[in-house]
């Protein structure tokens, strides 16, 4: 409607009209005006996606001023030291990036969260589900690696109990520990490798997904919930991509960086000791929130004697993998309606039983450290 | 009513239209000039003191005092004993750490020494002391130096090498500078 008039921007002249010929910038607001986004009451799911990709940018710069000055091996930890208590706003550096990590998966797993409960994975958006998937997985691979560069204790042991959990495995045992571990033992030669993949090999493959993913998007369009989709009567409401997504979603990031900004000053990220092999593992070691759930159902069904406990550990999580890789299939045009209806019903479980996992998992942590 | 949309998301920023503005006037329902130019400004300021509030530790962060506290305490250095083993013999040079800097030191006769800064003071490259031509030269754009004074005697070093005092004692040499 509004699209040709707000497209041909009357031309400021000077500056902008010399790009605008050569870039041809008043096409690409034409175009992006002609891309229309559903807006009804779930619309602030839609930016979600862009607000990680907000968090990943504050990550590209953050690590690659912290880059500056760590240095990987031996002297990790006292470079992380310095990096904290010696440079000037090393503190503030290293605090946001760790608190913008955190914010960029909190708000990819709330993607995800609102991606499957619109069904967003149907045809013909089962590989945009895919790539989301798998970056959601490089993204907790980054997490989980970046916590082992410091050195220092906490990160060591949280490392080790994780790269611990597949020993007993005989494929993926051997696999975690010829390729991850390097050696027999987390130590420096892990810490490098997971350098490797936390500054080159993962970050990689999140901009090679993440390219796929928003070009799947633009060809598809976003998906809209079932309940607009079913009420033909009432076509869709849209807000134009360029300007008014855009513009909230740079209102979004704008809050953000604040969010960011103040997290990080007011609850700097803290150093530990350094790692030390021969310290036992601390009363309380957990991995961070978002792997607290896995871990606990894997804590919980090891109570269960025998190998049934560990059987049901490991499948229960299998299972999740398989529900979210299996849901374009599941819930297929044409399928019979009660497998349709499983997914999000099975989704729904999923995601309970994760959040009272969570809640479980620290509030046993927090049973374990009373005196 | 698509109008009205537009008028109320005109501004990325909530509160950047502040007052509803007119409903039916078509494209240019421009606010007075001076509201516009006012409100520009106040953006322009916000988006520089944001700028500022993330480049100004960023810089501060790089150019952290931290990285070069070490060089600036080895600045300060003045004074450094050579030990005896440690001197060239006749006829050759020796480069070593003089504070932050690379020195040489070149040894003319069995108490003759002299010892220069080694850093050419054209571009700032390692000079190297070829005693079978008997000068010193800079590779990086031919600058040639007299080894017994350290004065720039050919190419396009503005400068002679700065010289040390060289003091000979017992256990070896002192090289000392004003």
């Amino acid at each position: 409607m509004a699209s040709s008039s707000r497209g041909a921007r009357p031309s400021r002249g000077g500056l902008f009209a010399w790009l605008d010929e050569r870039l041809g910038l008043t096409d690409w607001a034409a175009a992006g005006s002609r891309v229309r986004i559903p807006d009804h009451r779930a619309t602030l799911g839609y930016h979600l996606g862009g607000l990680a990709l907000f968090f990943f940018a504050i990550q590209c710069v953050t690590g690659a001023l912290l880059l500056a000055y760590y240095s990987p091996g031996a002297g990790a930890y006292e470079s992380v030291r310095r990096i904290t208590f010696d440079i000037e706003f090393g503190w503030l550096v290293r605090s946001v990036h760790g608190w913008a990590a955190g914010l960029m998966l909190l708000c990819l797993v709330a993607h995800t969260v609102s991606a499957g409960l619109m069904r967003a994975y149907r045809r013909p958006r089962e590989l945009t589900w895919y790539t989301g998937l798998a970056m959601l997985g490089v993204v907790v691979a980054l997490a989980f690696t970046g916590n082992l560069l410091p050195q220092d204790q906490a990160g060591r042991m949280a490392a080790k109990l994780a790269l611990h959990a597949p020993s007993h495995n005989p494929v993926l045992g051997p696999l975690v520990e010829g390729l991850l571990v390097a050696g027999d033992e987390v130590g420096p030669a892990t810490a490098r490798r997971f350098f490797v993949s936390h500054v080159v090999v993962l970050p990689t493959m999140l901009v090679a997904l993440l390219v796929l993913h928003l070009m799947l998007v633009l060809r598809h369009g976003l998906s809209k919930p079932p309940e607009v989709l079913e009420a033909p009567d009432a076509p869709p409401r849209t807000i134009p991509l360029w300007p008014r997504f855009l513009a909230r979603d740079a209102a979004l990031w704008l809050v953000a960086l604040n969010v960011v900004g103040l997290l990080a000053a007011l609850l700097p990220r803290e150093l530990g000791p350094p790692a030390d092999p021969l310290a036992p593992a601390p009363p309380g070691i957990h991995l961070d929130w978002y792997l607290m759930a896995p871990m606990h159902w894997l804590r919980v069904t090891a109570r269960i004697p025998g190998n049934r406990g560990a059987a049901l550990g490991v499948g229960g999580l299998a299972l999740v993998v398989a529900l979210l890789l299996a849901a374009p299939w599941l819930d297929r045009e044409g399928a019979p309606e009660w497998r349709r209806k499983a997914v999000p019903i099975l989704g729904l479980l999923v995601l309970v039983a994760a959040g009272v996992l969570t809640i479980w998992g620290y509030l046993e942590l927090w049973w374990v450290s009373l005196p | 009513m698509a109008r009205r949309k537009r008028s109320k998301n005109r501004g990325p920023r909530p509160g950047a239209q502040p007052s509803a503005a007119p409903v039916e006037p078509d494209e240019p329902a421009e606010p007075p000039l001076e509201r516009r130019t006012l409100l520009e400004l106040g953006l322009s300021a916000c988006g520089l003191a944001y700028m500022g509030a993330i480049g100004y530790p960023i810089y501060r962060y790089l150019a952290s005092p931290g990285e070069h506290a070490g060089d600036v305490e080895a600045g300060a250095v003045h004074e450094l004993l050579l030990a005896e083993s440690d001197l060239p013999e006749v006829g050759a040079g020796l480069v070593f750490r003089f504070g932050a800097r690379p020195a040489i030191l070149i040894r003319h006769g069995e108490h003759d020494f002299v010892c220069l800064d080694a850093v050419c003071t054209h571009m700032g490259c390692t000079v190297r002391y070829e005693p079978e031509k008997s000068r010193i030269h800079c590779a990086c754009h031919g600058g040639t130096f007299d080894p017994a004074t350290g004065a720039n005697v050919k190419g396009p070093p503005p400068r002679p090498l700065e010289r040390y005092q060289v003091e000979v004692r017992a256990d070896g040499v002192v090289i000392s500078r004003s």
